[in-house]
């Protein structure tokens, strides 16, 4: 019978986490007669990369000092979480598979030694990835999908989509006020590497006039061109929206404009593709442009309402698959409920936008008609 | 040949109505949609609801061309793109609302709706609203009328659809007022009672509890004992808890099953009373019953004010391009909806007087007052 709980939140923060650790807690301890224990894991899966892990904890204040890595989470501990961004257990990339060294074994021996009767896993593709490798040695795991990109395949939705599009939103319409005085345009950057989720449905939800998708690579000219159009039928400002993996069709993959390194998972930082744009646009046309990289301040803040309620649910089914040691499983949004899939689904390609159905490849924008 | 869409918006307002009307007009308008389908559209918006359509006098005030704003006497005027294009950051809506019924026993003005739909030449209308403006499209549909419907009431209570227009940026209203009431709560060490809207269902006050972590949430669907609540909020005290957020809907009756009406109870034209009070009423029986001090706050109208979150402005957008997807297939008589999370149609609900409640078994767990703590069974 499951016990004790461990739980991790790894990868870029997002709001929704904090929330969804909270249903984790209050769903282990108050969802049934037979109350669960949850200890809360500092930093990802740095903490079960630690030599003896038991040794570092149980953290002895009311919070993590410096060399603790866990600590029993209470119901009074984390009641206020939900209204909280980010990740009170902290974050990082540790990678226990590295190439150069291969950690599992620890991972392993720390669980066994802390007690562990499951792991939730709260991340994006890379901690679900480490997830899953877990699970298939043998460890008892329960994957929450997170990412701002919406891009995880297995569930429709991820932790922390909505209120980053919520701020692209919010951005945007402050951006409008200074683009319509000054008769600018704007191009606004977001986040989404591989998916051009969060650019479409920030760049629909802000009523931006172009939004450009890592899918659909595209023309500088026809963007330039479209711009002039709109000049012509005398709007005085344009928004465009672009997706800091999105790249023109000279380009043959996403532009960066430093190529830092990230620890861990060899990702390449993106970004740039918004001042790139910016500077080409004044060339075509010398006008006065802008450019915006919204960057962080989309992970950021408090989460939104839908956040805060499906960090929440996320979090209690957790708890119940743990309950009913149903694991290896990824919890996950399908047609509007929650439902579990296999955690092995996380392997399939990355979903990313259906361009035929959902992006005018002649607008660039999103379509208009659902028949046509 | 040129085809006229008439639209309008009725009952309380909401956001999400002006980016449904946006791109209802944007759609329509569109000139290289309008080459694929090989027809084009003219929009007329009507004024205040079902009362401009009663009220329109072809004669004296015909449909007014675009941009130019409704004066007295003026119901109709043409939509054109560029006038739409901010709207969909505005609230509310801005052809204006009512609750004029047309069918209103003994008053019936629906022959005047059917003989100015002809007048206007709208080959097809437009009707965004609630159960009652809904119903009464679906009346004059019953009577020949071509319409199609778009959803919205921040009670997301309609049959048909899992999502109306206005639900989730009122959800998000909700949250960001009890953040800020559990700043002063904790500093106090108060009990705050929040009164949300929701007439007769639970669905705003369970999600907006859930959402902004409320300890207890009261919802029209289980009738609320004061015994029990006493005791969860002993129970919180003798924890050592020095606050504590109760979230209730405006529709909660207590186990004597006597719903809280304003004193000055007045009817609006669909026959429905004013609710609201209930916060207030719980404030005295709590207080007096724990000896806590108690608070009550009333949200009422800010719930559907402000401008649309970026969830209730796509919403809007997908349930706009439907409603003129089916104008385009000549689908009349149909409700957009959005039924197990995409959007689509159904014909439009004969029964919408029979709202959607809250399914008790699922989500809510009537012993500890709250949303229910497991997902799975």
């Amino acid at each position: 019978m499951v016990k004790r709980i461990g739980v991790l939140t790894g990868g870029g923060d997002c709001p929704g986490l904090n929330p969804a650790i909270k249903g984790l807690v209050y769903g282990a301890r108050y969802g049934s007669e037979e109350s669960m224990e949850v200890v809360g894991l500092r930093d990802g899966w740095k903490s079960l990369c630690q030599p003896d892990l038991a040794s570092l904890g149980p953290a002895a204040g009311t919070w993590f000092g410096a060399d603790e890595f866990w600590k029993v989470i209470t119901p009074e501990d984390a009641e206020n979480w939900d209204a909280e961004g980010g990740t009170h257990l902290g974050s990082s990339r540790t990678n226990p598979y590295k190439t150069d060294e291969n950690l599992e074994q620890r991972v392993i021996d720390n669980i066994a030694a802390l007690g562990l009767d499951a792991l939730v896993a709260i991340g994006g593709e890379d901690t679900l990835g480490v997830a899953l490798r877990l699970s298939r040695a043998g460890v008892p795991v329960v994957g929450v999908p997170k990412t701002i990109d919406r891009d995880l395949p297995g569930t429709e939705y991820t932790l922390g989509f909505e209120t980053a599009v919520q701020i692209i939103t919010q951005e945007v319409d402050r951006v409008r006020t200074t683009a319509g005085s000054h008769s600018r345009t704007f191009i606004i950057e977001t986040m989404g590497r591989h998916a051009g989720h969060l650019a479409l449905e920030g760049g629909i939800a802000s009523g931006a006039y172009i939004v450009l998708i890592p899918e659909q690579p595209f023309n500088l000219a026809r963007v330039v061109r479209l711009l002039v159009e709109r000049r012509m039928r005398g709007i005085r400002y344009s928004i465009v929206v672009v997706a800091e993996g999105a790249y023109p069709d000279t380009l043959d993959g996403p532009f960066s404009s430093g190529a830092i390194r990230d620890t861990g998972f060899d990702h390449v930082a993106l970004g740039g593709i918004g001042d790139l744009l910016k500077q080409e646009i004044v060339k075509a046309t010398d006008w006065d442009v802008r450019s915006v990289n919204l960057s962080h301040i989309q992970r950021g803040g408090a989460p939104c309402a839908y956040d805060r309620r499906i960090g929440r649910q996320f979090g209690r089914a957790a708890a119940d698959l743990c309950r009913k040691a149903d694991f290896g499983k990824l919890v996950s949004l399908k047609s509007g409920r929650i439902t579990a899939v296999p955690l092995g689904d996380i392997d399939a390609p990355l979903y990313t936008v259906y361009v035929e159905k959902q992006y005018d490849t002649a607008r660039y924008n999103a379509t208009r008609s659902n028949i046509l | 040949m040129i085809r006229r869409i008439g639209i309008l918006t009725g009952g309380g307002d909401c956001p999400g109505l002006n980016p449904a009307i946006k791109w209802v007009v944007k759609t329509a308008l569109d000139k290289e949609l309008a080459e694929a389908r090989g027809t084009e559209f003219e929009i007329v918006g009507l004024k205040d609801g079902w009362r401009g359509l009663v009220k329109y006098d072809h004669a004296r005030h015909p449909v007014l061309p675009a941009e130019r704003a409704f004066g007295d006497g003026d119901y109709a005027r043409i939509l054109a793109e560029k006038e739409v294009r901010p709207w969909d950051r505005q609230g509310g809506t801005r052809l204006g609302s009512s609750r004029t019924n047309p069918f209103k026993e003994g008053k019936e003005t629906w022959p005047q709706v059917m003989e100015n739909l002809e007048a206007l030449n709208l080959e097809v209308l437009v009707a965004i609203g609630g159960e009652d403006t809904l119903g009464i499209a679906s009346k004059l549909s019953r009577k020949g009328a071509n319409v199609v419907c778009i959803p919205k009431t921040i009670d997301r209570d309609l049959q048909g659809t899992d999502y109306t227009l206005g639900f989730e940026t009122a959800v998000n209203v909700i949250v960001e007022e009890v953040d800020r009431l559990r700043t002063t709560a904790r500093s106090h060490s108060r009990v705050f009672v929040v009164e949300t809207m929701g007439r007769y269902t639970g669905h705003l006050a369970l999600a907006g509890g859930l959402a902004s972590g409320a300890s207890f949430i009261l919802i029209p669907e289980v009738p609320y004992k004061v015994d029990r609540l006493v005791e969860l909020l002993e129970e919180r005290r003798d924890e050592g808890k020095r606050f504590t957020i109760i979230v209730v809907a405006e529709g909660a009756v207590s186990e004597n099953g006597d719903m809280t009406q304003t004193v000055a109870c007045q009817l609006d034209g669909f026959g429905h009373p004013t609710l609201g009070g209930v916060a207030s009423r719980l404030e005295r029986l709590l207080e007096d019953r724990t000896g806590l001090e108690v608070r009550s706050v009333e949200l009422s109208h800010l719930q559907r004010g402000g401008v649309p979150s970026a969830f209730d402005r796509r919403m809007a957008r997908q349930f706009g391009i439907a409603a003129v997807d089916l104008i385009v297939r000549g689908e009349y008589g149909r409700m957009v909806v959005h039924k197990s999370g995409r959007v689509s149609s159904i014909p439009i609900p004969t029964d919408l007087k029979d709202v959607r409640k809250v399914n008790v078994a699922e989500r809510y767990d009537p012993s500890r007052c709250c949303a229910r703590l497991t997902v799975f069974d």
